[in-house]
């Protein structure tokens, strides 16, 4: 098993005929994901068969997970379809969308029990079995460590020292740039260990906000597998936004420091940069 | 994006809050006349977006339209916490019999709007939540029914109010609670909210944060909220406006010898910290986002190296959605176009790319006559090492 994306997730592609859309359309299905069809309002009917609306195209091909490459005006409305049509796995890659539509978002899925990972993220993938995401796939292999991170890239930087170290990856899921969630670090670290194929977890965080010491709080009573994590931003300059939305010290708040503490006190190792995670990870499984 | 105090009053007075008489202007000269028009005692108030002005000494109080224009005169022209003042807005001051806090923002966390009341208004929410955090009232509003007048007047009530204070005070709360709607904003606050001796509320200052990734719902305001930006005319402010203006996500300068251009915020805080780590003293963090194209790092490493602190510059890529074909176009481009300039940048440049379409993009590098590195220390190893010989 894996987390959240298997072998068999069926897909669907929104903002499929775009340039971005198109490519990473491409690269999915040659890494073996089963994109059952795309959607592009006004573009139906292409080589993977295009719809208006998202409902036509479960109706006719079926689908249990989506994959959005529409931009941040409109990336809240496509999701919003997305879960009206019946989706569970709703993965938004848009960076730059308006808050109040995150909002309006989360809310509905929240009562429809619908999980959104993202925005702005890379997505997920449970390498050799499928790709929902725009990672960079060469840097990924099968194997045991589960990988939770906010940043798309820094998943794919560790990733990459797992994968040339010898130990591969179970499920890699980018929860997204913030400052507004759909799935967070505990509810990634939950599944993580649940999950029978997970030896190990690599938790990768960064400054600002708190979800990095909930996180540590939630690993301290209900995760029992090895947990290191990496905290980014430790040099970050107070009061500068770093790119994320979320990544900001404000009034000596959500500093590196504070959240290092917590993890290390719940347990959890701490290093300085990926590549001493896979050696670390090692002494522990 | 925070609005001008003066612009928040604006739209503040558009939905029926009161504010005081008065008017933003940019001359002593004007200064005089409009306190001669109000004919009271007035607030000369620095019209800047940092936080913290009344502490800085951004606002001040005059009995007369002389002394009115001597401290305007004092103000205008000068900075504030590194912020240029242009303007000053100009308004009679109000006689406070009580000083009231109401703000309306969003909860990242419950992903809902909330209401935040006090009556211990006139210092920020932080020194609230510290001496007197009982008296802080926090409501949550659920987004789909909205701000309810019951549910306001619940909190105006728990603020402590009565009778038409109360009333009003619950229609304070609902018109900024339909400013956050209707302008896309993620903070509207208005403190201190004075209560005046006829019972009323006013809006003594406004502070209104717009969500710039709304831009595009409020074209006509966030327009002619840029007519009133200026560009700096060189140094380091200047770069950071051309980098603004070419939607370069973040560009800032640390004060060190070394930039870094990164595709993403977790990779660029790594590279930093790596940097750090290993010694070496970073100038300018600049990231692109994990969405660049060869115009954008083309345009990223000519303002960085403009820069004559920076004498590497270390360029460190990993994609996914960022295509290093793409990303090593843009950096031949530049590379091509640096040798015709008559001032050549002096710089040392590291480049290390890895993921989609790396080998595309190496061989691009390569036939440019650029090395390129695979791993992120050695990359990191080199520009530090490159940097301490100057």
């Amino acid at each position: 098993m894996c987390i959240l994306v298997d072998r068999d997730t069926r897909v669907i592609v929104q903002g499929i005929t775009g340039t971005v859309g198109s490519f990473q359309t491409k690269v999915m299905l040659d890494y073996g994901t089963k994109v059952m069809a795309g959607v592009t309002p006004g573009k139906g009917g292409q080589e993977v068969p295009v719809y208006d609306l998202v409902e036509d195209a479960v109706e006719e091909n079926g689908g249990d997970a989506v994959i959005s490459f529409v931009p941040g005006p409109f990336a809240a409305d496509a999701a919003l379809e997305d879960i009206a049509a019946g989706l569970g796995l709703v993965v938004i890659t848009a960076e730059g969308v308006p808050i109040q539509d995150v909002m309006r978002v989360m809310k509905l899925a929240a009562d429809r029990g619908v999980s959104i990972i993202g925005p702005d993220t890379a997505g997920v993938i449970s390498p050799g079995r499928c790709k929902l995401g725009v990672h960079p796939h060469r840097l990924f292999m099968e194997g045991g460590i589960g990988v939770i991170s906010k940043s798309g890239a820094l998943s794919y930087e560790v990733s990459k020292a797992l994968t040339e170290s010898g130990l591969g990856q179970s499920t890699v899921v980018g929860i997204g740039g913030g400052p507004m969630w759909g799935l967070t670090q505990v509810d990634a670290l939950e599944m993580f260990e649940g999950d029978d194929e997970t030896d190990g977890i690599v938790l990768l965080g960064e400054i600002g906000g708190t979800m990095e010491e909930e996180a540590a709080e939630y690993i301290r009573g209900h995760v029992s597998k090895p947990v290191v994590a990496l905290i980014v931003g430790r040099h970050a300059p107070e009061g500068e936004r770093m790119g994320h939305a979320g990544a900001i010290i404000q009034h000596g708040r959500g500093l590196a420091d504070g959240k290092i503490r917590a993890l290390r006190s719940a347990g959890v190792h701490v290093v300085n940069g990926p590549r001493e995670i896979p050696n670390v990870m090692k002494r522990l499984l | 994006m925070r609005l001008y105090e003066f612009q928040a009053k604006e739209l503040f007075a558009k939905h029926g809050i009161k504010i005081p008489r008065g008017r933003v202007v940019d001359t002593p000269e004007q200064v005089v006349n409009i306190a001669k028009e109000l004919g009271v005692p007035v607030a000369v108030k620095a019209q800047v977006q940092v936080g913290g002005r009344g502490l800085a000494g951004g606002v001040k109080f005059a009995r007369n339209p002389e002394e009115a224009k001597e401290l305007a005169s004092g103000i205008l022209g000068g900075t504030l916490k590194k912020e240029d003042v242009d303007r000053v807005l100009v308004e009679e001051k109000i006689p406070i019999e009580a000083e009231y806090f109401a703000g309306v923002t969003i909860d990242y966390q419950r992903k809902a709007p909330i209401v935040i009341a006090s009556s211990r208004g006139g210092v920020d929410i932080e020194s609230i939540a510290l001496e007197h955090p009982k008296e802080i009232v926090k409501e949550e509003v659920d987004p789909s029914i909205g701000l309810t007048d019951f549910g306001a007047r619940r909190i105006a009530k728990k603020v402590g109010l009565e009778g038409r204070n109360m009333l009003s005070f619950a229609i304070t709360l609902k018109s900024l609670y339909s400013i956050l709607l209707g302008y896309d904003a993620t903070l509207v606050e208005a403190n201190p909210l004075a209560l005046a001796a006829d019972g009323s509320f006013i809006a003594v200052d406004a502070k209104i944060v717009l969500d710039e990734n709304a831009s595009f719902r409020h074209r006509e305001l966030f327009s002619e909220l840029g007519t009133h930006k200026k560009i700096p005319s060189e140094g380091a402010r200047l770069r950071k406006a051309l980098a603004e203006r070419a939607e370069i996500p973040t560009y800032i300068e640390l004060g060190g010898n070394i930039g870094i251009i990164a595709d993403g915020a977790g990779t660029g805080m790594l590279t930093l910290d790596l940097t750090r780590d290993h010694g070496g003293d970073v100038e300018t963090y600049c990231e692109l986002g994990g969405r660049a194209n060869p115009e954008l790092i083309e345009e990223a490493m000519k303002i960085v190296l403009s820069n004559e602190k920076v004498c590497v510059l270390l360029i460190n890529l990993i994609g996914g959605l960022n295509r290093m074909d793409e990303m090593a176009k843009g950096i031949t481009s530049y590379l091509s176009k640096e040798k015709g300039l008559k001032h050549e940048p002096g710089a040392q440049i590291v480049v290390r790319i890895s993921g989609t379409l790396e080998e595309e993009g190496r061989r691009i590098l390569m036939e440019a006559g650029v090395d390129s590195f695979d791993n992120i220390y050695e990359a990191i190893e080199k520009a530090v090492g490159l940097a301490r010989r100057g």
